[in-house]
């Protein structure tokens, strides 16, 4: 069958960074958490590598591929869970892009990393205290959110630079 | 494609910033959340399966309240309010302290004496789905 779309290069490489996020969303969201709302947030690192290497475009694709699809193999597709986690990884695009387009120069993997991962956590917040629990009490979480987001946004940006090592020594 | 990317992880002035700026949204964060007037305007106490009554907590003063055991005594002061004095064992009630921040309750279940803190808006405390 002659396919209508023109499959390109591009729309391989962005499918199978996806598929990668995707298959580390699945499998972080088995692991239990300690507080609501805190957890590694390892599927950012695919993220992050697309960024770096191929840009913001291909990072927007890849992340929000991810969010979609990973929320339909957990069922969680236009519930909160989903949600949130779209306000999350659009605010953390955004910073992205904001970052990408103009300081570009004078940031590299780590601060690209901690300042999505805290926007992340701050919009998560917010949504999540504008829509489905408005009571100040969820606020005080805050603090703690944006602590454990830098030290994870740190985190993935380490395992990010090794990752991209080795591709580099051995490219595929 | 940007070839410039070895990989390594250089850390760079821009870094040192973003981390910086969000160190300092930690103690920011804190003291936003955790400092907020606490907006009760009121108190409702419950004792012993009564008809629970309603005090203003804009001016100081105590209130006693006969429980199953005995009598209570609720102290509030500068919109704040707390268990004082009871006949109970354990004293729980008196040692958890000042409390003001609306929605919060303050129960003394030996003495069946129950303290709601009321606000204007009463918000949910939860949606569940």
């Amino acid at each position: 069958m002659s396919s209508q779309f023109e499959i390109t290069e591009e729309d391989k490489k962005i499918a199978s960074f996806a598929a990668l996020a995707i298959a580390i969303h699945v499998l972080e969201s088995g692991f239990p958490s300690p507080v609501p709302g805190i957890k590694p947030g390892f599927a950012n690192i695919i993220t992050l590598l697309v960024l770096f290497r191929y840009g913001w475009r291909f990072a927007a694709w890849v992340s929000l591929l991810r969010v979609t699809a990973g929320s339909l193999l957990l069922g969680t597709f236009m519930s909160p869970t989903f949600v949130l986690s779209l306000a999350g990884a659009l605010a953390s695009l955004l910073t992205m892009l904001l970052l990408w387009t103009t300081v570009r120069p004078w940031v590299g993997l780590t601060g690209v990393s901690v300042l999505a991962s805290v926007s992340h956590v701050m919009a998560q917040l917010f949504i999540a205290w504008w829509l489905f629990i408005p009571h100040p009490g969820i606020l005080v979480l805050a603090p703690l959110l944006v602590t454990a987001g830098i030290l994870f946004g740190i985190f993935n940006a380490i395992i990010a630079s090794s990752i991209e090592n080795r591709l580099v020594a051995d490219p595929k | 494609m940007n070839r410039n990317f070895t990989g390594s992880l250089e850390i760079k002035i821009g870094d040192w910033l973003i981390i910086l700026c969000c160190l300092l949204l930690i103690p920011m964060a804190w003291v936003m959340t955790t400092h907020q007037p606490g907006a009760t305007t009121a108190i409702e106490i419950t004792a012993d399966d009564k008809t629970p009554v309603i005090y203003s907590v804009t001016n100081n003063h105590s209130v006693k309240v006969t429980g199953e055991l005995g009598q209570s005594v609720i102290e509030i002061r500068d919109g704040k309010v707390r268990f004082s004095d009871s006949p109970c064992n354990s004293k729980v009630c008196i040692l958890s302290g000042w409390h003001q921040h609306s929605g919060d309750h303050i129960i003394c279940l030996p003495n069946k004496v129950g303290i709601t803190l009321l606000s204007q808006n009463e918000l949910f405390d939860g949606i569940n789905f």
